[in-house]
């Protein structure tokens, strides 16, 4: 696919805007409603059987004799039993209804974490520049949904039915045409423009709630690393940037059905990329995108002296640091959990208690090595560690066992403090809130991790690998590297590799086209007094005294 | 007519204010930052360690010279701890002054 057809494709969609959703609608109607939307055929239990029992189609399959017999059973059986079926959509309708809870509350958990990154983000700059960066937060939540609604979810998941079906939610059979490739080679999702046409349907309305809100985090990741110095008109094309091509386009590619996930059936490697719930689709995206960004604008003013040597802009309030940690960490609770997509995969519990292990562990172990480099523990890299742990867990959360979980937080911690240190005095990038540390390169090896610890007691025929065997083994599901699966690995680390490079040098030759038309970055007087007033007219932090007289 | 400023440690503003009730008829105090020979703390962030400044309270006496004496006497004896750094006493005479209020000053 070249380069040019990609882009002659985005401008065909641009322009056909909403009208290429109905020009796609395929047989099966959206269901606004939720009406129809999980029936019999939902009614699965936990080994993932289904209740109904479907007619089996291949003639030549060695199974063929039983698979039919099984078939003509249930006939019979649901034949004499009609109330049995009528049951079985019921039950179907509420393993849905209780699946579209969790996956919506979840979502909501992620969404708070917008809270924590700017308090975390706030709390770790100098406050002359704070109401800037708590502008930036807002507006990175607003344009970046825009840019998603209009285009970006249509990108990502236009095409999740043809692959990836999420049967969590009931399927979403609506959002089934790729823009750009088809079957296991797709690169661009076609169908749902504008969140409507085949998308105005109530499960995909909860996949766009839930995978909204993880656009969100790769769109404020972002903030970290370009805040103090960035124009805020700049800031805005960024994030729509991000919410409208980088992240879809990526996100599409490992979740959308897309041509990296399909890479286990289509060219025998592993279970095809995996990335759970986005250790690469979403940080590493966000974290090389933000290293890109932090390049193209450069240090602030004042960060390295005459001598070439780092300056310590220390952290202006502590308090916010801290608790907007702990509610980012209380956010990820929804994040990795509920990339399930349903409460029926009681996976969740692992994957909340995998989840929190590695952020204590990432935590413990950069608080450690902080306390034995400078003799004295930074609370601002213990929280930079916690969420290293929680970047690194995030793809492998549902694949590992809890003991592989502490071990990938506490490499996770040390990656973050030598990643801040190799930022700051090796590649001179200044990057104010460690974001390139913490979500990109942790991110990459959060994904790499699959392929290494996965211990095949989960997700048994995931990206349509292995249903029924795999290795050998009936049930064995992603496998990494120590449990015997080099495919998995080879996988992992060239799908995590390209992850970074796609970020980085999409986001560096745009925003170096964009620099050179008009700067990005403020002017240095504006920078040395601080870009509140400058920028928006008001400080954060106003004098006490300087009131308007009363008479 | 004196301006007195002493620059004393914050725990002590306290204790000062009290002691020196009796022989003033009011003060200001700033919160400022301050340094000296061997005074300051060598701080860390992230790595990169830099000396910073301690916080200190700096406060403005106007007193008639008769109760100069008196002033210094009481802030030496309530700020002093007996380690290094427990501040200075700056005396600086006073051209004239006013109430706002009023538009004079009573002496």
């Amino acid at each position: 696919m070249t380069r040019s057809r990609i882009a002659a494709s985005l401008i065909a969609t641009f322009m056909l805007g909403a009208l290429v959703a109905p020009v796609f609608a395929q047989t099966p109607a959206p269901d606004p409603a939720g009406l129809t939307t999980g029936d019999k055929g939902a009614a699965i239990d936990g080994g993932g059987n289904a209740f109904v029992v479907s007619e089996p189609t291949d003639k030549s399959a060695p199974d063929y004799a039983a698979k039919l017999k099984e078939y003509e059973d249930f006939k019979a059986q649901a034949g004499k039993e009609p109330l049995a079926m009528k049951l079985a959509d019921t039950v179907g309708h509420v393993r849905i209804g209780s699946n579209f809870s969790w996956t919506l509350m979840t979502g909501y958990l992620v969404l708070f974490m917008q809270a924590g990154f700017a308090l975390l983000t706030c709390g770790l700059i100098r406050k002359k520049n704070a109401g800037h960066l708590m502008m930036l937060n807002f507006a990175a939540y607003v344009f970046a949904f825009l840019a998603y609604w209009a285009v970006g979810f249509a990108f990502q998941f236009g095409a999740v039915a043809v692959n990836a079906a999420p049967v969590n939610l009931g399927g979403t059979p609506t959002l089934s045409h790729f823009l750009v490739g088809s079957g296991q080679w797709g690169f661009l999702g076609g169908t749902g423009f504008f969140m409507s046409g085949a998308a105005y349907d109530a499960g995909s309305m909860c996949l766009i709630l839930f995978e909204v809100v993880f656009m969100e985090t790769a769109g404020y990741i972002i903030v970290g690393a370009i805040c103090e110095r960035i124009t805020f008109w700049a800031f805005l094309l960024c994030e729509l940037f991000v919410g409208a091509f980088l992240y879809p386009i990526f996100g599409g590619w490992v979740w959308g059905g897309g041509w990296m996930s399909q890479l286990g059936s289509s060219m025998g490697l592993g279970h095809g990329y995996v990335d759970f719930a986005g250790s690469s689709v979403v940080h590493a995206v966000g974290g090389f995108c933000a290293m890109a960004l932090a390049v193209v604008l450069g240090a602030r003013l004042g960060k390295y002296g005459p001598d070439g040597k780092p300056r310590a802009f220390p952290a202006h309030n502590l308090v916010f640091v801290v608790s907007g940690t702990f509610i980012l960490l209380f956010g990820w609770m929804g994040f990795n959990p509920g990339s399930t997509l349903g409460a029926s995969d009681l996976r969740i519990a692992v994957v909340a208690v995998n989840t929190n292990l590695a952020a204590v562990a990432g935590s413990a172990s950069a608080l450690m090595i902080w306390y034995l480099m400078f003799k004295k523990p930074d609370i601002t890299m213990a929280c930079n560690g916690m969420l290293a742990g929680l970047v690194a867990i995030t793809a492998p959360c549902a694949f590992v066992s809890p003991t592989s979980a502490v071990v990938i937080g506490t490499i996770a911690g040390v990656i973050v403090c030598v990643g801040v240190l190799f930022n700051e005095r090796v590649i001179k990038v200044d990057d104010p809130c460690g974001a390139i540390s913490v979500h990109g390169y942790c991110g990459w090896f959060g994904a790499v991790c699959v392929g290494i610890f996965a211990d095949g007691t989960y997700g048994a025929g995931w990206n349509g690998v292995g249903a029924s065997t795999y290795l050998g083994a009936a049930g064995r599901g992603v496998t990494g590297l120590l449990y015997g699966d080099f495919q998995q690995f080879k996988v992992q680390l060239g799908g995590a590799t390209l992850c970074a490079v796609y970020a980085f040098v999409s986001t560096f030759v745009v925003f170096s086209l964009v620099n050179k038309v008009k700067s990005i970055r403020v002017a240095p007087e504006v920078e040395r007094e601080g870009l509140d007033v400058p920028e928006f007219g008001q400080l954060c932090y106003p004098e006490d005294a300087y009131e308007t007289a009363e008479g | 007519m004196k301006l007195i400023q002493c620059i004393v440690h914050p725990a002590k503003l306290d204790q000062l204010v009290t002691a020196l009730q009796s022989v003033t008829s009011g003060m200001t105090a700033h919160e400022i930052r301050s340094c000296g020979p061997g005074i300051s703390w060598h701080a860390v962030y992230r790595g990169v360690e830099y000396e910073t400044l301690l916080p200190r309270v700096l406060l403005d006496i106007v007193s008639d010279d008769t109760w100069v004496d008196d002033i210094i006497r009481i802030v030496v004896e309530t700020a002093r701890t007996g380690e290094a750094n427990n501040g200075t006493i700056h005396i600086m005479p006073v051209e004239e002054s006013y109430h706002v209020r009023t538009g004079f000053m009573d002496q």
